[in-house]
């Protein structure tokens, strides 16, 4: 990967997010290029596209400050889960490796069941091409 | 950074059009929002008001405003029926002290938007902690012949305003106005002029432990005068930005601008901000009703309304 070129207009994609915000704190048009932000680091994740490391680093803060800053998503658990949080982080990190086991090992039907019981309990497994 | 602070347009519930927002004062945008009445468990259409202001509060931040954000607390006066309080009915229901029906649903409105991760606000004013500024603001709004005293009561005198203003212009009630005019007067509201004028303060009951000393003896203050007395004492005869659910635009928000005129003669609001209804399968999630999610049933999923339980933060995102 050249890491000076970008395929992507990261700035043009930064002006709308926040033209999207000036008109009547319009969030459902902001989120909406959020995910085009998201689909963006897949295909470059895939090849498809590519961001310069510059560019690549105003994204990320741009990111962080629209998600977590302006919207008020968290990474961090509220107080009432602060406990627990490190041991369900652990928890869910080993089940998602017995996943990975049973994918490796064909086990399709037991690898769906846990990605299923794991989307009941708010745990979104995104599976990717070659990527057990 | 590029500054994006110049080119914000705001939807004016007042002009009924998104107009260019320019802050009043150069140190800090001024918004009041309008709290919860603390007597029961907030639900999520509740929730979405305070979410979408937290959001507003946050962008106006990042880009680089001073906000001062006043949200209040309505622990008295919000009344039903013309008659009691919200509050000291529930504390009968729950056999505890009003108070005690105050401090209980404002820790649990706390605790639900700590789930939600919203900011708190600069100043969280409580109706009851601040009843000599609504008696002054009464005295003011009585010496301007506005109100009225009667049998320990005071009373905002909507016919009286009438002759230099529209009451219900702002929320497009000029039908509903009429027919209050017309309607009979319940027996708790024979002693006003005319039904549609509201409560500046009410005489207490005389098992009401909720009460005040007042001019006009014991008592306890009207719903709509607390905000308008509030918001002036925190940012200012004149602000930005006042909100609340649609809900409240008539009568609160409504009985607020005619405080606010009365006293002042001028709007001393820039925008007029509303939140929509939240709808549960397509009908206003309300609680009378029964059609109503609260949030901790979203996030622990005990709901027969949803398959599944949702991170507050999925539902914040979506708010």
């Amino acid at each position: 990967m050249n890491n000076s070129i970008s395929t992507f207009n990261v700035k043009s994609w930064i002006k709308k997010c926040y033209e999207a915000m000036n008109d009547d704190f319009n969030s459902p048009v902001l989120i909406s290029y959020l995910f085009r932000a998201v689909q963006l680091i897949q295909d470059i994740r895939s090849g498809k596209e590519q961001l310069s490391l510059s560019d690549l680093n105003i994204l990320k803060e741009t990111m962080f400050t629209f998600s977590f800053d302006i919207l008020g998503i968290s990474i961090y658990p509220t107080f009432k889960y602060q406990l627990y949080f490190n041991i369900i982080k652990y928890l869910v990190q080993i089940i998602i490796q017995i996943r990975i086991k049973a994918r490796y090992d064909q086990l399709w039907e037991y690898s769906d069941n846990i990605r299923l019981e794991l989307l009941k309990v708010g745990v979104l497994l995104n599976d990717v091409p070659h990527d057990i | 950074m590029h500054d994006y602070s110049h080119n914000i347009r705001i939807y004016n519930s007042i002009k009924k059009k998104k107009e260019l927002f320019i802050p009043i004062n150069k140190s800090y945008i001024g918004i009041y929002v309008c709290g919860p009445t603390v007597y029961r468990k907030i639900h999520l259409g509740n929730c979405r008001t305070f979410i979408y202001f937290d959001v507003v509060f946050r962008y106006l931040k990042s880009i680089g405003f001073n906000v001062r954000y006043v949200r209040n607390i309505t622990d008295v006066g919000h009344l039903e029926n013309d008659r009691e309080d919200k509050i000291y009915n529930k504390a009968r229901i729950e056999d505890i002290e009003p108070m005690e029906i105050a401090q209980k649903y404002t820790l649990y409105f706390h605790n639900i938007l700590n789930l939600f991760n919203t900011l708190p606000p600069s100043i969280e004013p409580i109706a009851s902690g601040h009843i000599i500024e609504q008696i002054d603001l009464i005295n003011k709004l009585i010496d301007k012949g506005v109100a009225y005293k009667v049998n320990g009561s005071v009373y905002f005198d909507v016919k009286f305003y009438n002759n230099n203003n529209n009451y219900g212009l702002f929320s497009n009630r000029f039908k509903i106005a009429n027919l209050l005019a017309n309607r009979i007067q319940n027996k708790y509201q024979i002693e006003k002029k005319n039904p549609h004028d509201f409560a500046l303060w009410k005489i207490k009951n005389y098992k009401h432990i909720m009460k005040w000393s007042s001019p006009w003896g014991y008592g306890f203050p009207g719903w709509h005068i607390e905000c308008t007395a509030m918001s002036i004492k925190y940012i200012g005869d004149i602000f930005d930005i006042h909100g609340g659910g649609i809900d409240l635009k008539f009568p609160h928000h409504e009985c607020e601008i005619a405080q606010f005129k009365s006293v002042f003669n001028k709007n001393i609001v820039s925008f007029w901000m509303h939140t929509n209804i939240l709808t549960l399968n397509g009908n206003k999630m309300s609680k009378s009703t029964g059609n109503v999610l609260l949030p901790n049933e979203i996030i622990n999923g005990k709901t027969f309304f949803l398959k599944r339980s949702f991170s507050p933060y999925v539902i914040r995102f979506f708010f």
